[in-house]
């Protein structure tokens, strides 16, 4: 069953991938305003991605 | 084991000059296990050889590559000297014809060009970062020699990694007898073990059909006859048998020089690595998503910055490794995202640099009335000098100091008022400070504003 799971590195390493290249398409000046006044809610995202993550990923047997 | 305890034993009690360490080193050289490494597998021969765990050699490879870039030359001397597991010659020497090998020759000649980079990084004598590129080189190869006298005589390969039948180690140029059959076994020494009764030989047996040509080539440390025992060594008692491994409580002395159980020596486990086409075609698709793009900025569209262009490839890279993730392949992706997201970060930093305006270069400015003062100074990949000294300054005004991977220089009056603003990333302003400054004089009278935007570049405001 393990054969069939998705390899995390390079689950891992896509989403960086995706997400740098967002940050970049959208230009890099834009995000300053957004980060400046959001950044409790970023972390607020990203804490209930990698908790969900955490939670919903199938054990390992 | 055994072979290299007495063996080391015996090279150490011989003085033998430094060249000839030389030569030995090269003779008994590691050779790369592709499959049991990240890369080449060359940390992975060099700890098999001498003995140290490979993760140790990578820690230096590694060390030493940060340390003046030493440890990424050498691997890549070892990927081309070294031979493959299995291989009767190196990448390097079948380039010019001699031998053969399991590398290709474009990836041979891609090696070489890596090489050529990482040497002339380093600089031609090794002065670069200070020497430390020299330092570390001597000392790897200095911990190379040290691993040498540690352990002179390689451990046996597995009989998988054999290269041709003419050499019996695996070694390029090293056959000595080892593990399986010792010609010293067959002499007489105190711990023979006559048998306990003699019975005549059976008659000398037919040919026997399985046995051929092939298989007697396939292992060559077979002798079906017995001519060794005449021309056994000339001191038999220093190299003293011991059982092999079927007979470890040793019973059965007679037949120690019978080679080992076959079984599972003729079938050597060799895992195929599975070839993917999904790094190729991935990467494939985004040097053309990266041309596409690249040709509708040739053709005007302003909004596609290089760093965008790189954001397009590496989408299609991302996407790759997504889609390679959940099919368990696709690994080598992973070489090309780093280089990729730090091109397109530091070129997103940046902005795009205008090579058609003639802002690189060295640039001098004297406005003296306001007329001649432009609203905007720039600068990419060259020095400029903003001397605003005999400047009339008669009301407020405004100027944009852009500066990229460059320095300006903005030399002031004595008593011109100034209010400095600046946006910095990844460079610096010096001189006076943020905010407004009056000079000598106070700060009664007309305002210059500098609005300063500073990426990768030093810009000094001060007053001349």
């Amino acid at each position: 069953m393990a054969k069939n799971r998705p390899s995390a590195l390079l689950l891992f390493a896509g989403l960086i991938a995706l997400a740098f290249s967002a940050w970049a398409l959208a230009g890099p000046d834009t995000w300053g305003a957004v980060a400046g006044n959001n950044v409790g809610w970023i972390v607020v995202l990203a804490a209930i991605v990698v908790g969900a993550v955490l939670v919903l990923s199938p054990s390992r047997r | 084991m055994r072979a290299r305890t007495l063996g080391g034993h015996d090279y150490c009690m011989t003085k033998t000059s430094f060249s000839e360490q030389l030569q030995a080193m090269w003779r008994t050289r590691p050779v790369r296990f592709p499959r049991k490494g990240p890369v080449a597998g060359v940390a992975a021969g060099i700890g098999y050889r001498y003995g140290v765990d490979p993760v140790l050699i990578r820690i230096a490879f590694v060390v030493s590559t940060i340390f003046g870039g030493a440890g990424i030359v050498l691997y890549l001397a070892g990927w081309l000297l070294l031979n493959q597991a299995g291989d009767p010659s190196s990448a390097a020497e079948s380039l010019f014809g001699k031998g053969r090998s399991s590398e290709s020759q474009t990836k041979t000649i891609v090696l070489v060009v890596a090489l050529a980079i990482s040497v002339s990084t380093i600089g031609p004598v090794g002065m670069g970062l200070g020497g430390s590129g020299l330092i570390s080189a001597l000392l790897m190869l200095g911990g190379y020699w040290l691993l040498h006298q540690r352990q002179p005589l390689p451990p046996p390969l597995a009989t998988g990694d054999y290269g041709s039948a003419a050499s019996v180690t695996g070694y390029p140029g090293a056959d000595y007898p080892v593990g399986q059959y010792n010609p010293a076994a067959n002499a007489y020494s105190p711990y023979t073990r006559l048998p306990d009764s003699y019975v005549p030989d059976p008659p000398t047996p037919q040919p026997d059909p399985t046995v051929t040509q092939e298989n007697i080539e396939t292992h060559p440390t077979i002798r079906l006859t017995k001519p060794e025992a005449d021309s056994a060594p000339s001191d038999p008692f220093n190299s003293l048998s011991m059982p092999p491994s079927w007979d470890p409580l040793g019973v059965a002395p007679f037949a120690w020089d019978l080679p080992e159980p076959a079984g599972p020596v003729a079938t050597p486990v060799r895992i195929e690595r599975t070839r993917s086409r999904l790094t190729s075609v991935v990467i494939g698709l985004a040097i053309l998503a990266a041309a596409g793009t690249g040709a509708m900025a040739a053709l005007g569209a302003d909004w596609l910055t290089p760093g965008r262009i790189g954001a397009v490839a590496l989408a299609v890279v991302g996407l790759g490794l997504v889609i390679g993730a959940f099919l368990r392949r696709g690994y080598g992706l992973l070489m090309v995202t780093g280089p990729l997201i730090g091109f397109v970060v530091l070129a997103s930093m940046i902005g795009p640099i205008d090579f058609d305006r003639t802002t690189m270069g060295e640039h001098s400015w004297k406005p003296t009335t306001l007329a001649d003062l432009q609203a905007d100074y720039e600068v990419a990949l060259g020095s400029g000098k903003l001397d605003l000294t005999s400047l009339d300054l008669t009301k407020d005004a405004t100027v944009k100091i852009d500066a990229q991977l460059g320095n300006i220089e903005v030399l002031l009056p004595a008593n011109m008022n100034v209010r400095k603003q600046s946006t910095i990333f990844a460079g610096e302003t010096t001189g006076i400070p943020d905010g407004l400054d009056g000079g000598g004089d106070g700060t009664s009278g007309p305002v210059l504003t500098l609005d300063i935007d500073s990426r990768f570049a030093s810009v000094e405001v001060h007053r001349g």
